[in-house]
């Protein structure tokens, strides 16, 4: 195996489920998730070569999943409009979890990641980083804010989601 | 695997061999013509319109290089801007493609329905070859202008729109 590759593999293992969360912001249709996870990866693929280190692993992948799930937002722009989620797919529960704690777990997952699908792209991703726990530092490299910016972005989000999840929790 | 690119960028790549490879063929068939050719004015049409081709090919090659993928590595700030300026780009191209696409080659054309015009004194050719000219560089003209236009404004406020998503 050569280098890319493995580094490839570090990645994947590094970062799979961070992943798997951020696309989960950007697509509620299961299908729709796997094709912009593919995507990603592809992304991440071929950008390797040109991983230089001037910026963390960690903010370089960031960069590059989110860049491209901007390009796929807009290259399915229209199909996505014709097309409906048909159900929603999240990473299994520990199964050491009773289950009645596990439909909760999942619903209260559900109910929050809809809830950031809503948000204005930017606030969506900044939360994607907060909750994936990057740095203000770290999430400024990623998106080009300032920190003293995402700070006063965050608060108004946590609040704006409460509200939002709350408002979803009233109606059921 | 690493050929996969996304819809936009296919297009915009399309576009270009295809102009590129037609561009080619055109300036090699007119410029054969323009060394066969006997009478002076049709030869300097057909050279006039070879020399268009070899126009268009230079120009798209100096001007379409916006259409390559911005580079994802880049901050999520900087890759959303590098976008809109790519798609700006190309309304750009297609907005002037009545001056660097359609003027040149029409102009020689015209120039050739002229020269046929003096050496074979018909005028029923003549207004032919007007009528189907006009026709086909009217209808590349709107199709630059007004089609492949509106296209790319609806991806571009389909990128603002992401920014607003659930305003």
């Amino acid at each position: 195996m050569n280098d890319r590759e493995e580094f490839f593999r570090r990645l994947l293992t590094g970062y799979g489920g961070a992943l798997q969360r951020l696309v989960s912001c950007y697509e509620a249709d299961a299908a729709l998730r796997e094709d912009l996870l593919q995507e990603i990866y592809l992304a991440l693929w071929q950008a390797i070569p040109r991983f230089r280190g001037d910026s963390s692993e960690r903010t370089w992948l960031y960069r590059i999943a989110h860049n491209t799930a901007i390009s796929a937002s807009i290259s399915r722009g229209r199909r996505s409009k014709r097309e409906h989620p048909i159900g929603e797919h999240f990473d299994p529960p520990s199964t050491a979890e009773p289950a009645d704690r596990r439909i909760v777990a999942e619903e209260e997952r559900r109910t929050l990641f809809e809830a950031i699908r809503q948000l204005p792209l930017e606030d969506r991703q900044v939360v994607t980083l907060h909750l994936d726990g990057l740095s203000y530092a770290e999430i400024e490299q990623v998106m080009d804010v300032s920190q003293a910016a995402i700070a006063t972005r965050l608060s108004r989000l946590r609040r704006r989601l409460t509200d939002s999840i709350g408002v979803g929790e009233k109606r059921k | 695997m690493e050929n996969k690119s996304t819809e936009f960028e296919r297009i915009i790549s399309r576009r270009d061999l295809r102009e590129i490879i037609f561009g080619a063929a055109g300036a090699i068939a007119f410029g054969y013509l323009a060394y066969r050719s006997a009478d002076l004015l049709t030869r300097v049409s057909y050279a006039w319109i070879a020399a268009s081709f070899l126009w268009i090919i230079y120009w798209l090659r100096r001007n379409s290089y916006l259409h390559r993928s911005p580079a994802r590595d880049q901050s999520v700030g900087a890759y959303y801007r590098a976008l809109f300026d790519s798609y700006e780009q190309q309304v750009w191209l297609l907005r002037t493609a009545k001056l660097w696409y359609v003027l040149p080659i029409w102009s020689g054309l015209m120039l050739f329905a002229f020269a046929t015009w003096r050496v074979q004194h018909n005028i029923g050719v003549l207004l032919t070859l007007l009528i189907t000219f006009n026709v086909t560089f009217g209808f590349v003209w709107w199709l630059n202008q007004s089609w492949g236009v509106r296209y790319l404004r609806r991806k571009q406020e389909e990128l603002a729109k992401l920014g607003r998503a659930g305003e």
